[in-house]
C-alpha cells in the first residue's frame, strides 16, 4: 500500500504549484490593469489642465494683439493643447468682426498724423466693408485733413472735428478675412498731441463699431461692444490619444470669461 | 525531488508576490500624490492673479508627501500669463509622482 501510494507528494506539491502559479498570474493581470487606471487617472487629470491651459493662452494671445490662435501647441515635452478660435459670437454682423488696435499709436515728427493704428477683420470666414467713419475729440475742435487706409486716401476732405460725433463719408475699405489694414495716417491741421481721439465704423451691412480710442495709444486693442470669442481647446498628453475638452465663451468688451464647459468632442 | 521542485518553483513565485505587495503602496502613492496636485492646482487657480508664486510645501497638509509649485510669467506690455507647475513627491524622495502644468492669464474674469 505504501508503495502504491510513493511519489504522492510531488504530484501533489505540482498540482499545488499550478493551483499558486494561476492565482499569481490572475493577481498579475489584476495588477497591470489596476497600473492602467492609474495612468489613465493621471492623463485625464493632465489632459483637463492642459486644455485649460489652452484657453488661457488664447485668452492672452487675444489680450496682446487680436490674434486668434488656432492649431496645436505644446506646453512642454509631455503635455499640449490644440486650439480653435472663432470670433464674432455676438451675431456674425460685420462690426463685430471688427477689431481697432492703437496699442501703436505713435505721432509723426509735427504731430499732425496719428499713425501706428491696425484695422482687423477677426472673422475666419467673411469678409467685412467699412463705409463711413465716426469721429471725435474729447475736447475743443480740431481740422481733420485725410485719412489714408492701406495706401488710399480714404477721405480727404478738411472738416471742422469738435466733441459731438461727426459722420464722414469715406471711400469703402474692404477687409478680407483674419486679415489687417492699416490706417497710414489720421492727418490733422494742426498738434494733435494734446487730444484724445475716437472714432468708429459704419459698415456695409448698416451695423456699427464700438467707439475706439485711437490717440493716444492704448492698453489693448478695441473690440465691437457686442463681440465675443469662442475658443475650444483640447488638452492631450505625449504618448496616448486620450484627451479631454473644453469650451470657453469670452466677452472681448469686459475681459470676462462668461461660460465655461467641458465638451466632449476633438478639437478642431 | 519533491523539495527540490518546490524549491524552484516557489522563488519566482515568492518574488511576483513580494512585487505585488510592494506594488500595492506604489499605486497608492500615486493616487494620494495625484489628488494632492488635483487640491493644490485647484486652490491656485482660485488664487488672486497678483498672488500665485512659487512655493514649496513640506508634508502636504500633514500627508507624507512635498509639494513644489513652479510659477514663470511672460509679460507683454500690460498683458501676461503665468505657468503654474506643480510637481509632487515624496517624503524623502526626489522622485517626482505627478508633475501637472496650467496657465493662467492676467485680466481675465471667469464666472457670470
Amino acid at each position: 500500500m505504501i508503495k502504491k501510494e510513493k511519489g504522492i507528494a510531488l504530484i501533489a506539491a505540482i498540482m499545488l504549484i499550478v493551483f499558486i502559479s494561476t492565482a499569481v498570474l490572475g493577481l498579475s493581470v489584476f495588477i497591470v490593469g489596476w497600473y492602467k487606471q492609474i495612468d489613465t487617472d493621471e492623463r485625464e487629470v493632465r489632459c483637463i489642465y492642459n486644455a485649460q491651459a489652452g484657453i488661457n493662452y488664447a485668452l492672452y494671445n487675444y489680450r496682446v494683439s487680436a490674434a486668434l490662435t488656432n492649431g496645436a501647441t505644446a506646453i512642454d515635452a509631455n503635455n499640449n493643447f490644440t486650439l480653435s478660435t472663432v470670433s464674432g459670437g455676438g451675431g456674425g454682423a460685420a462690426a463685430d468682426n471688427l477689431t481697432v488696435d492703437a496699442t501703436g499709436a505713435n505721432l509723426n515728427a509735427n504731430k499732425k498724423d496719428i499713425r501706428g493704428v491696425t484695422l482687423k477683420n477677426t472673422s475666419l470666414t467673411s469678409s467685412i466693408t467699412l463705409s463711413q467713419i465716426i469721429i471725435y475729440i474729447n475736447t475743443g475742435t480740431q481740422t481733420l485733413d485725410e485719412v489714408r487706409i492701406n495706401n488710399s486716401n480714404v477721405w480727404t476732405a478738411n472738416t471742422s472735428i469738435g466733441t459731438t460725433p461727426v459722420t464722414l463719408n469715406m471711400t469703402d475699405v474692404s477687409i478680407p478675412a483674419n486679415t489687417t489694414r492699416t490706417v497710414n495716417y489720421i492727418r490733422w491741421t494742426a498738434d494733435v498731441s494734446a487730444k484724445t481721439v475716437y472714432w468708429r465704423f459704419i459698415m456695409s451691412d448698416g451695423t456699427t463699431s464700438s467707439v475706439c480710442t485711437v490717440w493716444p495709444a492704448q492698453a489693448s486693442p478695441c473690440v465691437s461692444s457686442s463681440g465675443s470669442l469662442t475658443i475650444k481647446s483640447m488638452g492631450k498628453t505625449t504618448g496616448s490619444n486620450q484627451y479631454r475638452s473644453v469650451q470657453a465663451t469670452y466677452n472681448t468688451t469686459t475681459g470676462n470669461v462668461s461660460d465655461y464647459d467641458e465638451i466632449f468632442q476633438t478639437v478642431p | 525531488m519533491t523539495i527540490v521542485v518546490v524549491g524552484i518553483v516557489a522563488l519566482p513565485i515568492s518574488i511576483t508576490v513580494a512585487k505585488h505587495v510592494q506594488s500595492v503602496f506604489v499605486s497608492q502613492d500615486y493616487i494620494t500624490a495625484l489628488n494632492l496636485a488635483r487640491l493644490e492646482m485647484e486652490r491656485i487657480l482660485n488664487t488672486a492673479y497678483a498672488s500665485v508664486a512659487s512655493a514649496t510645501t513640506n508634508n502636504y497638509l500633514g500627508y507624507a508627501y512635498n509639494v513644489a509649485t513652479t510659477v514663470t510669467e511672460t509679460v507683454s506690455g500690460l498683458q501676461a500669463y503665468k505657468i503654474i507647475t506643480v510637481s509632487v513627491t515624496k517624503v524623502g524622495s526626489v522622485t517626482v509622482l505627478v508633475t501637472l502644468k496650467n496657465y493662467m492669464v492676467k485680466n481675465v474674469t471667469w464666472g457670470l
